[in-house]
C-alpha cells in the first residue's frame, strides 16, 4: 500500500491534470465493458500494463502483484461461471458440466477484468489520490471532499500505529497460539480507536487555536502541465481499442 | 481484577469459540469484493443507481452533522481511516495463515449506519486505489452489499438484541453483517452472470457455495474478534464510547 501510494506521488505522469488521467482511465474501462470482445481487452491490458511500467515507471514485479492482488475473487469466481449446474437426463439428479460455450465466457471474463484492473491500477499508480481534491470542480460537497482527505492522512498515520502496536505484540509471544492472536487483535483495535479519536481531538484542537472555522482545509493548488505527447498517446490508445471492435 | 464468576464465564466464551473455531478452516482472504470490469455495464450502472440514494441520505447527514458540530468534520475523518486500517488487523485462522476483518458491523455500532454507508464507500474507493482491490465500475454493487445492507442489518441487530445481551447483539451484529455482505454480493454475482441450465438459483448456489469456504468462517471469527474488540474498548475508551452514545439502552 506504501509502495503503490509513492509510486503515485513519483510517476512521471504526476504532471497531467488527474480528471483527465481519471477520465482516460474510465474510457477505457467503459470501451472494455460496452464493446465486451476479447481481442478489446487484451490490447487494452497490454495498453495498460505498458503506460503503467514504460512511463508510470512501475516495476514489472509490482504490476503483476498488484493484479495477483485481485487474483484470489476472480480465480474463484471464473470457476462459478465456467461451471454449469443442472438437472441432467430423465432422473433429475444435478450435475456440474463443463461446455465450451461457457469456458469460452469464463476465458472473455477472465481476460475483460484483467483489462479493466490495469486500466484501474494504472490511474492508482499515476496519481496519488490527493489530487481527487480536483473534483471540486464537479460541486463535489466540499464537507464530503474534506472528510475524504482527513481519511486519507489519518489511514497512513494509524497504519503506522497499528504496525508498531503489532510489533511490539509479536515480540512479546501476542501471535503465538491463535487465542493469543485473538486477544492481541481486539487489545489492538480498541487501543488504536483510543488513539486515533484523542489524535483527531487534539488535531481539531490545534486546527481551533489557528482559527480554523469550518469549511475548505485550504491547501497549495499543484500546477499542471498540458502535455501534447500523453494527449496522443491517450487518442492512439483509444482509437486501438475502438480499432478492434470489428475483430 | 476479575471476579471469580466473570472469569469462569470468560473462559467458557474462549473455549466455546476455540472450539467453534478449530472446526473451521479459514482461509488467507479479504472481505469479499467484486473487482474491476467483472460486472457487464447494465449491471455496474444498475447497482450504482441502486446505491446512490443512500449516498445522498448519508452526504446530507454528515453535512447537516458538521454544520451542527463543525469538530465532527475531524472525528469523521478519523473513523473513516479507523474502520480502514481496521481491515488490516490479522484474524487468526488455523491453518497459520490470516484473514482480515470487514469492521462494518463494528462501525455501524460505533457510528450509525447513515454515516457508515458514506465512510465505507470511501473506504472502498482507497481500497480499490490504493491497495488495488475492488474496484471503480464496480464500486455501486460493492458499496451496496458492504456499505448500505452490511451496516444497516448490523445496526437492526444491535438495535434489537442490545438490551437482552451486550456480548450477544456484538457478535450477531458483526458476524450477520459479514455474511449478509456475502449473500448480496453472491446475489449480484448471480444476477449478472445466471447459469445457462438452472438460471438465477443455480448461479446463486455456485457463487454461495464458492465463497461460503472463505466466508463463513470469516463471518463466524470477525464475530468473535468484534465481541473481544468491544470488551476492550469498554475498559480503554469508555469515555469516547458514550460520547458516541454507543453505550445507550445496552444491557
Amino acid at each position: 500500500m506504501h509502495r503503490l501510494d509513492a509510486y503515485a506521488h513519483a510517476s512521471r505522469l504526476r504532471h497531467v491534470h488527474p480528471l483527465n488521467k481519471f477520465a482516460f482511465a474510465l474510457t477505457v474501462i467503459a470501451l472494455c465493458l460496452v464493446l465486451d470482445r476479447p481481442a478489446v481487452s487484451a490490447a487494452a491490458l497490454l495498453w495498460m500494463a505498458g503506460l503503467s511500467l514504460l512511463w508510470g515507471g512501475a516495476t514489472p514485479g509490482f504490476v503483476l502483484r498488484l493484479l495477483a492482488a485481485e487474483g484470489l475473487f476472480l480465480a474463484l469466481s471464473v470457476v462459478a461461471v465456467a461451471v454449469q449446474i443442472g438437472p441432467v437426463g430423465q432422473g433429475g439428479g444435478w450435475s456440474a458440466t463443463v461446455t465450451p460455450a461457457s469456458l469460452a465466457q469464463a476465458g472473455a471474463l477472465l481476460l475483460r477484468a484483467f483489462a479493466c484492473a490495469s486500466a484501474m491500477n494504472f490511474l492508482a499508480l499515476t496519481t496519488p489520490i490527493l489530487e481527487l481534491a480536483a473534483a471540486q470542480r464537479f460541486r463535489a460537497p466540499a464537507a464530503l471532499l474534506d472528510v475524504t482527505l482527513v481519511m486519507y492522512r489519518y489511514v497512513f498515520l494509524l497504519l503506522e500505529t497499528l504496525m508498531r502496536m503489532q510489533r511490539a505484540q509479536e515480540s512479546r509471544n501476542g501471535y503465538a497460539s491463535w487465542s493469543a492472536t485473538m486477544r492481541s487483535a481486539a487489545s489492538l483495535g480498541s487501543q488504536l480507536f483510543a488513539a486515533s479519536w484523542r489524535s483527531g481531538q487534539r488535531m481539531e484542537m490545534a486546527l481551533q487555536a489557528r482559527g480554523y472555522e469550518g469549511g475548505a482545509l485550504p491547501m497549495l493548488a499543484p500546477t499542471y502541465t498540458l502535455s501534447w505527447a500523453w494527449l496522443a498517446v491517450a487518442c492512439l490508445v483509444l482509437a486501438t481499442l475502438l480499432g478492434l471492435a470489428h475483430l | 481484577m476479575f471476579s471469580r464468576h466473570s472469569l469462569r464465564r470468560r473462559t467458557m466464551q474462549i473455549a466455546a469459540i476455540t472450539i467453534a473455531l478449530s472446526l473451521l478452516a479459514t482461509r488467507p482472504a479479504h472481505a469479499m469484493h467484486i473487482m474491476e470490469g467483472f460486472l457487464p455495464w447494465q449491471w455496474a450502472l444498475f447497482w450504482w443507481l441502486v446505491t446512490l440514494p443512500f449516498w445522498i441520505w448519508g452526504a446530507r447527514r454528515l453535512v447537516f452533522l458538521m454544520r451542527e458540530r463543525p469538530e465532527t468534520r475531524m472525528m469523521l475523518g478519523v473513523a473513516g481511516a479507523f474502520t480502514f486500517v481496521l481491515s488490516a488487523l490479522k484474524l487468526p485462522s488455523v491453518t497459520g495463515s490470516s484473514s482480515h476483518p470487514t469492521g462494518t458491523g463494528l462501525g455501524a455500532i460505533l457510528f450509525g449506519p447513515t454515516v457508515m454507508s458514506v465512510i465505507g464507500s470511501i473506504a472502498l474507493l482507497f481500497q480499490a486505489l490504493l491497495i488495488a482491490h475492488g474496484g471503480l465500475t464496480t464500486l455501486g454493487a460493492n458499496a451496496f452489499s458492504m456499505a448500505v445492507v452490511g451496516p444497516f442489518v448490523a445496526w437492526g441487530v444491535w438495535k434489537l438484541m442490545r438490551k437482552r445481551s451486550l456480548w450477544l447483539a456484538v457478535f450477531l451484529a458483526a458476524a450477520l453483517a459479514n455474511l449478509s455482505t456475502y449473500v448480496v454480493t453472491s446475489a449480484q454475482l448471480a444476477l449478472a452472470y445466471p447459469d445457462a441450465a438452472s438460471g438465477f438459483i443455480g448461479a446463486l448456489m455456485k457463487f454461495g457455495a464458492i465463497f461460503a469456504i472463505t466466508q463463513i468462517p470469516l463471518a463466524i471469527s470477525e464475530g468473535i474478534l468484534t465481541v473481544l474488540l468491544f470488551n476492550a474498548l469498554q475498559s480503554n475508551a469508555a469515555a469516547e464510547l458514550r460520547s458516541l452514545g454507543a453505550l445507550e439502552n445496552v444491557a
